[in-house]
């Protein structure tokens, strides 16, 4: 049995043995389930190992909550539609409901900044009701609005799409790559990070030509290994697929990194590591 | 800063907000009324707060041990009870001094359980940067915890409930927050001492942001900023009710705090059962008046002591460190005028 073959049974070993008793996962475990290492943890074993509990989540008007008797979580939801489509699942209130409610929501305007170089009449998506938008629920609600654009009617606002592209375009750092929300901040530029760069490229797959997507690329191809983290690397390895980039080293730096995701007992971070290095669907539910 | 009608609050909150985003450090919105808001039955100032101001002037220096001496001398006992270390952990940048230094945490976690504890955990929940398997693992923090057989909760992730605020400078009346901080007997504030563009200082009190569940409110916590960063602060620490500071002080940082300022050495460690106290040292220390700085000179009035005469200093005096830190250009008219 080979290396990959032995990671790969941890993991999922890992997943089904920490899963609650409603059939979701918490972010630890023995938590109570949550949305994000639920959505997570159904994608990287699939609908045959995890007969989903995506499908009965609690919602409130079209918005999943975070966990049940929470608040709604736009990037989460973003993240949960993506896997809803890719396990070809139908939540209870309909997938096209909590899709309306997610084209229904977005971040607050804020007045011109004096403090960074931004543009914040741009409203994409924030993390909750009542906040600005941010890099992170933006880029996956991005992402599930065009994996969704395919099916006639899906999406009906494509003006959306456009504002959250120049959003993210807009808060791309000088050097390429993402930060979690500004790029600059009192005159001082701010750092890219490789776990907000690989998932903005995924959610800017089908945008390659713009300066940004270029820059950020190169960025995430040089630095694609230098945070480790089951996180971190699992983003930046379906990244640089998606890109048709070389992976090697990104794979490596995750394999290795393993025992240390599941001694912090990172649920999430465990599911997308399998998710990533299985590459049971060639990425599917992220690669546009 | 009394407690505002609706009108007024609503009003406070978007100035609050547009000052935000103007990076302007406004003081506690002002009112005519006269009422605060929280129960002064809730609350009891001490009369007299210790601060310990110990000497360390690198991080070679056993923590274990001067912390222990700290405990010692302010009376604290821990035995049989749970202990949460809450350490100011943000970003890793090599050569910075963002954090708070992990040998110090680990020194704490040791102190702690040689005293007793029955548990000891460390806990944070990152502003922003919310993958903590990478900040404990850069940070070396994980190694340091492995090694003491101690847990790391992240508070971004933990299981919530709705409490309702001990006082309401923000209107917010409840807030989510992580069981673990709730069911801790003993919670203890460890942070970094930096200027911040915000706020002015943090250290003791403005580390409870961390506490606040990211999975809930989204990053950057921008429902404490909507609601007042000041206004916050006052709200979490007297929901919350820390029992013990220990300031990161050895090297600390100025200018652009909390992420973009400098690291400068300052070589001690403050250590108070007064949070309050413990923070108005430290704002002495670095040569901002603490009477000036909003929140502080709110707490003053339910959460602690920040006037010099009912702060007993044990250990070093002030003197031995004080000094002028850089701070924005909005903090300098909060200079201690010296």
């Amino acid at each position: 049995m080979s290396a990959d073959t032995v990671n790969l049974a941890v993991l999922r070993e890992f997943l089904l043995r920490v899963r609650n008793a409603d059939g979701g996962w918490g972010y630890q475990p023995g938590k109570s389930s949550r949305l994000e290492p639920t959505c997570w943890a159904a994608l990287a074993l699939g609908s045959t190992l995890a007969p989903n509990a995506l499908e009965q989540w609690p919602s409130v008007d079209g918005l999943l909550l975070e966990r049940r008797g929470g608040t709604p979580n736009y990037a989460f939801q973003g993240l949960a539609l993506i896997v809803l489509r890719a396990q070809h699942l139908e939540h209870a209130a309909g997938n096209r409901t909590l899709l309306a409610a997610l084209q229904r929501v977005k971040g607050d305007a804020l007045p011109a900044s004096t403090i960074n170089r931004q543009d914040n009449s741009l409203q994409a998506w924030s993390w909750i009701d009542g906040t600005f938008s941010w890099v992170e629920p933006t880029a996956w609600c991005l992402l599930a609005l065009k994996q969704w654009s395919d099916v006639p009617g899906a999406v009906g606002d494509r003006d959306r799409i456009v504002v959250a592209e120049r959003m993210l375009v807009d808060r791309c750092c000088a050097e390429g790559g993402w930060n979690y929300g500004n790029a600059n901040m009192l005159g001082q530029e701010l750092k890219p990070f490789v776990p907000t760069t690989a998932l903005t490229l995924l959610s800017l797959q089908d945008r390659q030509s713009l300066p940004a997507v270029g820059r950020s690329v190169a960025f995430l191809e040089r630095e694609g290994t230098s945070e480790r983290s089951g996180t971190a690397l699992a983003l930046a390895l379906m990244a640089l697929r998606a890109y048709g980039r070389a992976t090697p080293a990104v794979r490596d730096a995750l394999v290795a990194q393993l025992p240390t995701t599941l001694d912090l007992g990172k649920v999430a971070a465990a599911a997308m590591s399998l998710y990533a290095l299985s590459e049971a669907d060639r990425y599917a539910a992220v690669v546009l | 800063m009394p407690r505002l009608s609706s009108r007024e609050r609503d009003r406070s909150m978007r100035l609050s907000r547009r000052d935000f985003v103007a990076a302007l450090a406004l003081p506690l919105v002002a009112s005519a009324c006269s009422r605060r808001p929280y129960r002064r039955s809730d609350f009891s100032l001490p009369q007299r707060s210790v601060v310990e101001l110990l000497p360390a002037s690198s991080y070679d220096v056993d923590f274990s041990d001067l912390i222990g001496r700290g405990l010692d001398d302010l009376g604290v006992t821990v035995r049989g009870r749970r202990v949460l270390l809450k350490p100011n952990m943000v970003e890793y940048e090599p050569g910075t001094a963002i954090n708070t230094n992990p040998l110090v945490v680990a020194g704490a976690v040791a102190a702690f359980l040689r005293a007793g504890a029955a548990e000891v955990v460390v806990a944070e929940g990152p502003g922003h940067r919310r993958d903590t398997e990478y900040l404990l693992t850069r940070t070396g923090l994980h190694d340091h915890l492995r090694d003491h057989g101690v847990r790391f909760v992240d508070l971004n992730e933990d299981e919530v409930e709705y409490v309702a605020l001990k006082s309401n400078f923000t209107g917010l009346d409840k807030l989510a927050l992580p069981v673990s901080v709730l069911r801790s007997d003993f919670v203890v504030s460890m942070p970094k001492l930096k200027t911040h563009h915000w706020a002015g200082m943090t250290a003791g009190m403005k580390n409870f942001f961390g506490t606040v569940p990211g999975a809930v409110y989204g990053w950057p916590k921008n429902v404490l900023h909507a609601h007042g960063i000041d206004n916050s602060i006052l709200d979490l620490n007297a929901t919350i009710r820390p029992q013990l500071a220990i300031v990161d002080a050895v090297t600390a940082m100025e200018g652009d705090g909390p992420i973009m300022g400098r690291p400068r050495h300052a070589g001690f460690i403050a250590m108070s059962q007064d949070v309050v106290a413990a923070d108005a040292t430290c704002c002495r220390v670095i040569g901002l008046d603490p009477e000036r700085l909003p929140y502080l000179a709110e707490a003053r009035h339910f959460l602690g002591n920040i006037d010099a005469p009912r702060i007993e200093q044990r250990g070093e005096r002030i003197d031995r460190y004080a000094t002028v830190f850089d701070v924005v250009d909005a903090f300098k008219p909060y200079r201690l005028a010296r």
